[in-house]
């Protein structure tokens, strides 16, 4: 199947303290394909953000492989998790976690600095592009610290989209917002999946996110309990390994 | 310009009070670095002006003659002994040739060939034991400045004249254009007319000296057409030892120069030297620990955007590299303030602290800072500095950070 962009196979995760060991995650089998929007749910300490780590690179499997988009992330070492990580992998967090020094342009270049682009205004214009697409083009010269809770998520969001990532992970993208501004951000998020292709796999407790997905990925107790698609959106089907 | 670079600039600048703070204490070490220097280095040049300011830079001289065995060879018993003193004096033959020629060298200001020897001045009841030199005409203020500290009298000297230091003055109780007598080791007298009254700020040269013509010399030291020793002062005073051994291959003379001539006053430079070099230490130490404590400050502040910066695949070496370029701006920036203020610092004392005469009260000279140097060592030491709080940051975890 050549769309899919990531795929986990019996992904196990512990954390061992002293003679203890605490298995966080119970063999996780799943695969995703590009342009789906996903919501991962579960309770606290279901082991959804050591998922979300691991997917991100940030963290190892205690045993188990994760691909993405072709390459086993076991097999990378450092320096190429790093790199890998900048070019696949786009973060938006519970806490927008914006660099408060720099402005909402600024923001939304930084992971594109570490490649040393040659085409230094190519990527000014995507990063503009990407704040006129989360309807802060008029605010692109502002700090980060100058921006509402609402727009500077959507800075974010539009930061993790930069290099044109193969997924983007969000932990709790809404969980700071109030109602409204939350509805907006899962809006633009879900035109980006749909305009970008870029897969979103979206940790949440917010039913309405689920509701707005592709497909629902439930897990409980560091095991995948469901994986259905959404019907009423009538995307793409679940894959449950 | 690198991302790096870019972060680091922008970090010192958004930091205000924290990069007040921090360049403040770079400049503050910079400040006492430098007006230590400006202190310590003023203090040896005033030291040593002090002390050469009244003799030759580099003297020739014949070469003593040692006591020799006659029939010594080991073999046999010694019969005989020339002794020092009993024999005829040592003197420069072909004076005139040599003056001439090394006159034309590079770095020779003025260059006087003399006769010089002991003896007593006599004047009445009272006898004091004086060193005498006679000089070529118009040569009188070639090593000694007479002319400036003349007292009475004129510098200038006729045959049967002489000049005396003010101290052999007051004790005689002679003034200019009295007669008195003078009795050379040699036990040839005599009766000079005493043309100038000197003092040259220096109680041992006001206490022992006397000026003749050399003719005058000559007669009292029975070296008739020959002299004692060629004396110089030349630019590059630290170069005399150097200069001094050239001269001595090149004459088959005797080389002598006012360094070696005065190791206790090069020890003197050398231990206060040593004293500034470490209060100069500990003003780096002071710049190195205010560096690594802001930077360290910084470094967990900034925790939380570190860690986001390495998720969004920021490398350890880059986030490296965005703490140590701080260190290096901060060093630089914070020791160029400091070497300005330092400068002005030094500057506001050495004018505060003038005296009437235009001599300085403080010898500070602003001039002696050192300033580059404090500017080079700040820049590399706050590097340097920066290396512990990098590796802190680029050690975050971003998991932890994002946990948070």
């Amino acid at each position: 199947m050549t769309d899919v962009v990531l795929r986990l196979s019996a992904l196990t995760k512990a954390y061992v303290d002293g003679e203890e060991e605490t298995k966080v995650l119970k063999g996780i089998d799943l695969s995703f394909r590009r342009g789906e929007f996903v919501a991962l749910m579960g309770p606290s300490g279901s082991g959804k953000s050591t998922l979300l780590a691991i997917l991100g690179t940030l963290l190892k499997p205690t045993s188990g492989d994760a691909e993405l988009v072709g390459n086993a992330l076991s097999a990378l070492d450092e320096h190429a998790v790093t790199r890998f990580r900048n070019l696949h992998i786009g973060f938006v967090f519970q806490f927008h976690h914006l660099l408060p020094d720099f402005t909402a342009l600024e923001n939304v270049l930084f992971p594109s600095y570490p490649r040393r682009s040659r085409d230094p205004d190519a990527d000014r214009t995507r990063a503009v592009e990407l704040l006129r697409r989360v309807g802060l083009a008029d605010r692109m010269d502002f700090r980060a610290t100058k921006l509402s809770g609402g727009q500077k998520q959507r800075v974010a969001i539009a930061r993790a989209l930069m290099n044109a990532p193969d997924i983007v992970l969000a932990d709790e993208p809404t969980g700071n917002l109030d109602r409204e501004t939350g509805e907006r951000v899962l809006r633009i998020m879900r035109e980006l999946c749909a305009v970008l292709g870029t897969m979103f796999l979206i940790s949440t407790h917010d039913e309405a996110i689920a509701a707005e997905s592709d497909r629902v990925v439930r897990i409980l107790d560091g095991r995948v309990v469901s994986d259905d698609a959404v019907a009423a959106r009538g995307a793409a089907s679940g894959t449950p390994a | 310009m690198p991302f790096e670079l870019r972060v680091a600039l922008r970090y010192i600048r958004s930091g205000r009070l924290q990069t007040l703070l921090i360049f403040s204490g770079v400049a503050v070490g910079i400040v006492v670095f430098t007006f230590m220097a400006a202190l310590i280095n003023g203090l040896a040049v005033t030291l040593t002006n002090d002390v050469i300011g009244n003799i030759a830079h580099v003297r020739l001289q014949p070469a003593p003659r040692l006591p020799r065995q006659l029939g010594g060879d080991g073999s046999l018993r010694t019969l005989l002994a020339i002794q020092r003193g009993n024999e005829p004096r040592a003197v420069i033959n072909g004076w005139r040739e040599m003056v001439q020629s090394i006159e034309r060298m590079s770095g020779v200001v003025s260059i006087a060939a003399s006769v010089a020897g002991s003896g007593f001045i006599q004047r009445g009841e009272k006898i004091l034991p004086v060193q005498v030199t006679g000089y070529e005409p118009g040569k009188e203020s070639a090593m000694i400045d007479l002319a400036a500290g003349l007292v009475r009298g004129t510098s200038t000297l006729a045959p049967g004249e002489v000049l005396i230091g003010v101290t052999i003055a007051e004790q005689l109780g002679v003034t200019t254009g009295q007669r008195l007598r003078i009795r050379s080791e040699r036990g040839r007298e005599r009766a000079l007319l005493i043309r100038g009254v000197f003092d040259v700020q220096n109680a041992s040269a006001n206490e022992r000296l006397a000026f003749t013509d050399l003719a005058t010399a000559q007669s009292l030291f029975d070296v008739v057409g020959a002299v004692t020793r060629i004396e110089l002062k030349i630019t590059d005073i630290f170069g005399a030892p150097a200069l001094a051994d050239r001269l001595a291959a090149l004459t088959g003379l005797e080389g002598v120069d006012w360094i070696r001539e005065n190791g206790r006053l090069q020890a003197a430079l050398t231990a206060q030297g040593s004293t500034g070099d470490l209060v100069k230490f500990f003003a780096v130490l002071l710049i190195i620990i205010a560096v690594a404590s802001q930077l360290l400050l910084s470094a967990m502040r900034r925790k939380a955007e570190i860690g986001i910066m390495r998720s969004m695949g920021i490398s350890r070496a880059s986030v490296t590299w965005i703490f140590v370029l701080q260190g290096f701006f901060v060093g630089l920036f914070g020791s160029l303030l400091g070497a300005a203020l330092g400068y002005g610092f030094a500057n506001f004392l050495a004018i505060v602290t003038l005296r009437p005469d235009g001599s300085r009260g403080l010898p500070v000279d602003p001039a002696l800072g050192e300033y580059w140097l404090a500017v080079t060592i700040a820049t590399v030491a706050s590097t340097f500095a920066a290396l512990l709080p990098a590796r802190i940051a680029s050690g975050v975890d971003p998991v932890e950070v994002i946990q948070q």
